[in-house]
């Protein structure tokens, strides 16, 4: 008598859950679209996409220590390591049709893309440059050119 | 100007009692050893490409200025500081703080000996000390030293306390008070940081020498010499042999990474 109690309950309680999931499967796939992410310069990052997506945190965190404590700018083949931020805007920072750079505040910028879709806040760009250096310099030599400070 | 408080001309000589710091420092001290350790296996396990190894802990950076070389109302030195990290003249940034607040990494001193009446001017910043005050008083570790003797702000720890600039003997560093924008690629600077002269690690790590030292030769002035204090043959060692380098407050025992001539 009890058992069957149970069995029944539990069997309720099932089909509840697997009715729920199927809701909000069918919900994340009508309303929440996927981040739009712009193409990045070359052919692949540093690391598989996947692992990327995963891990760019940790891998920022640790490489940020390397260098700032350390002096350890390079890899042993010379090329940045692979956690140097500057690194990740040199191919990600993406222009607008006007040819400027996306601000760290627009939607379009590759980091703020997928931080505002996963709710996460980010605050590397408090201090560090949201857009290449080679920008600003342009920019510099732009402004002077035209007779502005 | 004259000397403010902490410069005088003769300052007493007076022993320092180191003992007492590495007592107050002992626990940190310990860690410091063993944090050094783990830091030369890596690198003798990394590949031996200089550029991978990062600071070496072999060399001691440091500057030589010759304050007879350093001309009167010259800001060279200043400006090239400004272009290369980002702050002072040139950007809109801390447009509410007051000139005392806003940030400075280097400037310029005049000193005058009320005496003679003799005055010069030298350019003052981070001396890069062996034993720097402002690490001592660090609680979050953020005030560092690196291997190769650069002291600097790793501003991902630092909480924006100023203990630090309490401690600094020679007012080296600044806070920031406000949100910036449009920093140097290579220069990251924020509101609620502490920040200074960091002999240009970013140069120094690509073999260049700090942006100061590099437009004062470029003009000319030649009042600047950087280099390994370890290397008993680079020129600033050859230099400072020679003619001797003084340190700005000796008497408080921090030997000093940036010595003057002249003074």
């Amino acid at each position: 008598m009890k058992s069957r109690t149970v069995r029944s309950l539990r069997a309720a309680l099932l089909s509840g859950v697997a009715l729920w999931a199927a809701s909000v499967g069918s919900f994340t796939q009508a309303e929440t679209p996927k981040p739009v992410l712009e193409r990045g310069k070359g052919e692949a990052c540093v690391l598989p996409t996947e692992e990327m997506r995963r891990n760019h945190m940790h891998l920022l965190k640790h490489d940020r220590d390397k260098t700032m404590r350390l002096g350890i700018r390079d890899q042993a083949d010379g090329k940045p390591i692979h956690g140097s931020l500057n690194q990740c805007i040199e191919c990600h920072a993406t222009k607008d049709e006007q040819g400027n750079f996306h601000p760290i505040t627009s939607e379009k910028h590759f980091c703020t893309a997928c931080h505002v879709y996963a709710s996460v806040k980010l605050d590397c760009f408090e201090c560090h440059a949201s857009r290449p250096e080679s920008a600003r310099i342009a920019e510099k030599a732009a402004l002077k050119a035209t007779g502005g400070k | 100007m004259n000397f403010p408080a902490g410069f005088t001309a003769n300052p007493e000589t007076v022993e320092v009692d180191t003992s007492r710091r590495r007592f107050v420092t002992g626990a940190a001290g310990a860690m410091v050893s063993l944090s050094t350790g783990v830091m030369l296996m890596n690198m003798s396990s990394a590949n031996a490409a200089t550029a991978a190894t990062g600071a070496d802990a072999r060399k001691r950076w440091g500057l030589l200025i010759d304050t007879n070389k350093c001309a009167d109302g010259c800001t060279d030195c200043v400006s090239a500081c400004q272009d290369e990290n980002g702050w002072g003249t040139g950007s809109t940034d801390e447009a509410n703080s007051r000139d005392e607040q806003k940030a400075q990494w280097i400037r310029k001193v005049t000193v005058k000996d009320k005496q003679s009446g003799h005055s010069m001017e030298l350019p003052m910043m981070c001396q890069h000390c062996e034993n720097p005050p402002c690490v001592d008083v660090c609680p979050t570790n953020a005030s560092m030293k690196r291997p190769d003797g650069i002291v600097q702000v790793d501003k991902h720890r630092c909480i924006g306390c100023r203990y630090c600039m309490m401690a600094c003997p020679y007012k080296a560093r600044s806070f920031v008070h406000e949100a910036l924008h449009d920093q140097r690629a290579h220069a990251p600077r924020g509101k609620g940081t502490v920040e200074s002269c960091n002999l240009c690690a970013h140069r120094v790590d690509r073999g260049q020498v700090p942006a100061c030292v590099e437009r004062c030769t470029k003009e000319n002035h030649n009042a600047m010499l950087f280099g390994d204090l370890n290397d008993p043959n680079s020129a600033i060692s050859v230099a400072m042999k020679q003619h001797g380098g003084t340190e700005i407050r000796a008497d408080l025992g921090l030997n000093l990474g940036v010595r003057y001539q002249g003074i």
